[in-house]
C-alpha cells in the first residue's frame, strides 16, 4: 500500500496529456492508454513536481471541496492503482 | 534483452557497415504520404512486391528511399517460425527507429522531408521477401504519416459514398466482421486492418494502404476521401451508439495507432495528432451485434 510520505513519479516511458480536464496516459511498453479523472490528472501533474503524497493531498484539499480523509483515501488508492499499472514508480 | 537479440546472431553492428546491394532493379510503391522506392533489388525481390498489390507511382522523387542491402545469412538467427506470427524488436531513437525480424534489419530516419531507410536482409525468395517488405512498409507508413500530421489506424474503412466511415478497434474487436458485412452489401471497403488518415484543409481524409487483415480483402484503391465518422467498435447484445468524451476518444485512438504508440519519442506527437483528430471528427462508441445489422443507423 502506498505511503503518504513517499514520492512517486511517472515512469520515463509514460506520456501523459490533459484533455478536457481528464488525463490520458499512454504506457510505452504496452501501447495501452488509460483515462483518469480530473482529480487523477491533477495528482499526476503534481507527481511530476516530485512531491510527497501528503503534499499532494494538502494541495488538493485547497482546490477541491472534499473532506481531507476522503482525499487521503482516494490518493492512496489511486497511487496503488498507478503503481500496479506501471504508470508511476517510487522515487529513490 | 538488447536490441536484435532474438533475430540477429551478433547484434546490429556488423550489418550496419554493409553497403552491397542485392541487384540493379528499383520499384516504386505508392502510399498516401508519397512514394517508397526500393533500390538495389533482384528480379526475384522486384516480383515479390507485385504481391502487395500496389500500383506503380510516377517516377518522381521518392519520399522514402529504401536501400536494400545484402547480408550474410549467418548474420541472422535461424528460427523455425513455421508460419507463426512473431513480434518484431524495436530500437527507438529521437532521429530514427530500427527494427528487426526474421531475416532482416531496418533503420529509418524520421522527421520532416524525404528520409532514408536501409534494409539489410538475407531474403531473396519472393514469398518471404514479400513478408519482409510488408514489415518494412507498415512501419514506414506509421512513422511517415505521423511526420505529416496523420496517423495509421487499426480500422476497417467503408466508403458508402464520397465520404468514408472508419471503424477502429484492437485485434478481435470486429473490424473484419464489419468489413465483410459491408462488402456483402456491395459497399466499397478499403482495408479491414489498417487505414491512413491524413490532415486536410477541413478535417481529415482517409486513404487506402495495401495492408490486409483477417478478411484478406484487397483494399479498394480510391482517391483519399473525407472522413465522415469515427466509430470505436465493440461487440454487444444490442446495437447502440454513444458519444465518447474527448479523453476517452484519444485514449482509444492511441491504442489503435500501431508502432508509434510504443515509441517514447513519438508518443507526444501522436497525442497531438489524435487530439486534433478527435476535435475535428468526434469519435462515437458503436456497440454492435453479430451478424451486423447496424448499417441503416450509420449510413
Amino acid at each position: 500500500m502506498s505511503s503518504l510520505d513517499a514520492i512517486y513519479r511517472p515512469h520515463d516511458d509514460v506520456r501523459f496529456r490533459v484533455i478536457d480536464s481528464q488525463g490520458v496516459i499512454i504506457c510505452q511498453n504496452s501501447g495501452e492508454a488509460i483515462v483518469v479523472s480530473n482529480v487523477g490528472a491533477r495528482i499526476l501533474e503534481l507527481m511530476n513536481a516530485e512531491r510527497t503524497l501528503l503534499d499532494i493531498v494538502h494541495t488538493l484539499s485547497g482546490e477541491y471541496e472534499v473532506a481531507r480523509e476522503t482525499l487521503v483515501e482516494d490518493a492512496i488508492t489511486f497511487a496503488d492503482e498507478l503503481v500496479s499499472c506501471g504508470v508511476i514508480e517510487l522515487k529513490g | 534483452m538488447s536490441f536484435g537479440e532474438q533475430f540477429l546472431s551478433n547484434g546490429p553492428e556488423p550489418l550496419l557497415s554493409l553497403t552491397q546491394g542485392w541487384g540493379e532493379a528499383s520499384r516504386d510503391i505508392h502510399l498516401p504520404f508519397g512514394t517508397c522506392r526500393f533500390d538495389n533489388l533482384t528480379e526475384s525481390q522486384h516480383r515479390a512486391l507485385d504481391t502487395l498489390d500496389v500500383r506503380d507511382a510516377p517516377l518522381d522523387r521518392a519520399h522514402v528511399d529504401i536501400d536494400v542491402r545484402s547480408a550474410d545469412p549467418g548474420a541472422f538467427r535461424n528460427i523455425a517460425w513455421d508460419g507463426l506470427e512473431y513480434e518484431l524488436e524495436f530500437d527507438y531513437r529521437p532521429d530514427r527507429v530500427s527494427w528487426t525480424g526474421d531475416g532482416f534489419l531496418v533503420e529509418l530516419e524520421t522527421g520532416d522531408g524525404p528520409r532514408a531507410c536501409r534494409l539489410w536482409t538475407r531474403v531473396n525468395e519472393p514469398a518471404h521477401f514479400a513478408g519482409v517488405a510488408q514489415n518494412v512498409l507498415r512501419i514506414v507508413a506509421a512513422y511517415r504519416l505521423l511526420d505529416i500530421g496523420g496517423v495509421l489506424l487499426h480500422s476497417a474503412a467503408v466508403a458508402p459514398n464520397e465520404e468514408t466511415l472508419l471503424f477502429y478497434g484492437t485485434s478481435g474487436a470486429g473490424k473484419s466482421t464489419i468489413a465483410a458485412s459491408a462488402l456483402a452489401l456491395g459497399l466499397t471497403v478499403l482495408s479491414d486492418d489498417l487505414n491512413a488518415l491524413l490532415p486536410a484543409a477541413d478535417g481529415f481524409v482517409v486513404a487506402s494502404v495495401p495492408f490486409t487483415g483477417d478478411l484478406d480483402h484487397v483494399p479498394d484503391r480510391l482517391a483519399p476521401s473525407p472522413l465522415a465518422a469515427l466509430y470505436q467498435i465493440r461487440q454487444a447484445a444490442e446495437n447502440a451508439t454513444t458519444q465518447l468524451q474527448a479523453s476517452q476518444a484519444v485514449a482509444g485512438l492511441a491504442v489503435c495507432s500501431p508502432f508509434v504508440n510504443i515509441d517514447p519519442h513519438r508518443q507526444a506527437g501522436l497525442l497531438d495528432v489524435l487530439t486534433q483528430l478527435a476535435a475535428r471528427v468526434p469519435p462515437e462508441k458503436l456497440l454492435f451485434t453479430k451478424p451486423v445489422d447496424f448499417w441503416e443507423g450509420v449510413i
